[in-house]
């Protein structure tokens, strides 16, 4: 496991809280990536194949987070 | 219109850590409100008597440069009804110091808001409370709602970072999910969750207060609403009092990245609160009474954040500190009791607090749950404190087995005893793989679930390179069509 390259900042209560935060860690980027490429999938078949691949992945990882 | 930063200026170095870096500073200009919110912790609405005067808030902006903050939260009361707020904004951005005001909202014209966008404002964070009927009755002013979301839309066209604050307590829950949808509908980008603290106003609207037990209902549906929320461009920011350790600790901290995890409260280490008057604290929301390490007027900002054994409690902070369930618990270590603000404001001392959703797991799995009961009303000063008892009761038929009132408590800290020069890397856990629950770095076997460590961890791997795998290739296909 590597180290983050930073620590996250504090969330007290009374303030603002963390703005310009991002979701981070593989199923967000699963899920970015499979609406990319939902997007492009009606003019490009050979898209198709590896969606399907990263869709179960998807379902897998969703479904080991519950 | 403001550069927006790519990602946030609050997180931390390691330098920043051990160098005691007040990086994120949050500052009461005025204690005048404009809202009767029935849970204030500051019972705001009239100024302070003695509030800093123009030239010792801009004072103030140097001497924070110096230590080098970075980013500045305004509140109040609301910080707009100070009239000089565009300066201390002006002076605060001079120095590029990211800021931003949390406000109601009720009154935050055009005009004013104007005014702050000029000065170099750079975000608005507004607090909704729930749905309209919730949030204009708790808020205590009708259409204060509908002001809040009128805030939150001009601040946005404005091209300001929106967010908006939630106070979770007893009648909030059921509100959530619709105001999930108006805050995605008004386009703001995150959203954090706070429980409703035993302070001030709270303490006489003791009602208000969630039972610790039933965050066993409320945890699941905040880990949905974060999952839809991340799915619709809304990311979900549990506040420092939405504790700890649970089944969703791995997905929400650190907002999909595993390796970041409760660490402890960060007071007085790397959060710095002021208010109106200038007494400083260790973070804004602590009781004035007992964590004020002094006062811009009488001694420099330096000398009383490097100085001050008020401010220097949590970097003194230990397990021996702990007391209660959090004295032996597992993650006493790493968590130190949660947030200082929550427990000592229930219990007049940090470090037992019943705000944690490991710790609640646990009673259950026990048969057991805990409730609090107000014991003693607050004074009607600023941030002032009541008390409250904690009681563990059985589930099946409700009989009180303990009390925090008869749990031995922690001994003060010696005042004398100068605190660490250099500030703690906070220790990292692991995760194990099978259960998802954090555990202590070198653990072979799972104190939770049982499992083997490092077979778990090797199929995780498994898992993880096969994702990897997938992205690459849908990766390498997107890149192929985008390229032809
Ligand atoms: S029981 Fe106390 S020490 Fe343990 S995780 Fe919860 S708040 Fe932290
Ligand atoms: S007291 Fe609570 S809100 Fe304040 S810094 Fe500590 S954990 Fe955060």
């Amino acid at each position: 496991m590597t180290e983050p390259p930073y620590h996250q900042g504090p969330r007290p209560l009374y303030a603002v809280t963390i703005h310009h935060c991002i979701a981070e860690g593989d199923l967000a980027k699963m899920r970015q990536l499979r609406s990319d490429a939902e997007k492009h999938l009606a003019d490009h078949g050979d898209v198709a194949a590896a969606l399907e691949v990263l869709k179960t992945e998807i379902a897998k990882a969703e479904s080991k987070k519950r | 219109m403001p550069e927006e930063p790519r990602r946030p200026v609050r997180n931390l170095s390691d330098a920043d850590i051990r160098a005691f870096v007040p990086v994120h500073v949050i500052w009461e200009l005025t204690l005048a409100c404009d809202l009767k919110c029935m849970h204030c912790g500051s019972r705001a609405g009239h100024r302070r008597r003695t509030e800093l005067t123009t030239e010792e808030c801009l004072e103030v902006v140097e001497a924070l440069a110096r230590l080098g903050t970075r980013e500045v939260s305004l509140i109040g009361g609301e910080a707009y009804l100070r009239r000089d707020w565009t300066e201390i904004i002006r002076a605060l951005r001079a120095h590029e110091i990211y800021c931003a005001v949390q406000t109601g909202g009720r009154n935050l014209s055009v005009e004013r808001l104007q005014s702050a966008v000029d000065a170099g404002l750079n975000g608005v964070g507004v607090s909704l409370d729930g749905m309209q009927a919730l949030h204009d009755r708790v808020r205590g002013v009708q259409g204060s709602f509908q002001k809040a979301v009128d805030t939150l839309r001009r601040a946005r066209a404005a091209g300001l970072a929106i967010s908006v604050n939630t106070q979770v307590g007893a009648q909030t829950q059921g509100d959530l999910p619709e105001l999930m949808e108006t805050i995605i509908e008004v386009g703001a980008t995150q959203w954090q969750i706070q429980l409703t603290v035993a302070m001030g106003n709270a303490v006489d609207h003791d009602d208000l207060l969630l039972q610790p037990y039933e965050l066993l209902d409320l945890m699941p549906l905040l880990a949905r609403l974060y999952d839809e929320g991340v799915a619709r461009g809304l990311l979900m920011v549990v506040g420092n009092n939405i504790g700890y350790f649970g089944p969703y600790e791995h997905i929400w901290r650190g907002f999909g990245d595993e390796r970041v995890h409760w660490s402890g409260c960060a007071a007085g280490q790397t959060v710095m609160g002021i208010e109106a008057d200038g007494t400083v604290k260790g973070c804004p929301s602590l009781a004035t009474a007992d964590f004020a390490g002094g006062n811009v007027r009488d001694l420099t900002l330096d000398e009383i954040w490097r100085g001050s054994a008020a401010i220097h409690f949590g970097r003194l902070r230990s397990v021996e500190d702990l007391w209660g369930f959090c004295r032996s618990c597992y993650y006493a270590e790493v968590c130190r009791g949660g947030c200082s603000w929550t427990s000592h404001s229930l219990l007049g001392v940090p470090g037992n607090n019943p705000y944690c959703h490991y710790r609640a797991l646990e009673h259950q799995r026990r048969g057991l749950r805990e409730r609090v009961a107000k014991v003693r009303e607050a004074a009607k000063t600023p941030f002032a404190v009541g008390e409250f008892e904690v009681l563990t009761e059985r589930i099946a038929d409700g009989t009180v087995v303990a009390s925090s009132t008869l749990q031995a408590r922690p001994k003060k800290h010696d005042v004398r005893a100068p605190a660490p020069a250099i500030g703690q890397i906070p220790p990292r856990l692991d995760l194990c793989r099978a259960c998802d629950a954090y555990i202590i770095a070198g653990e072979t076997t799972c104190p939770h679930c049982g499992a083997d460590i490092r077979a778990a961890a090797a199929e995780s791997a498994e898992a993880a390179r096969r994702r990897a795998a997938a992205m690459a290739e849908v990766e390498r296909q997107l890149a192929r069509i985008r390229s032809v």
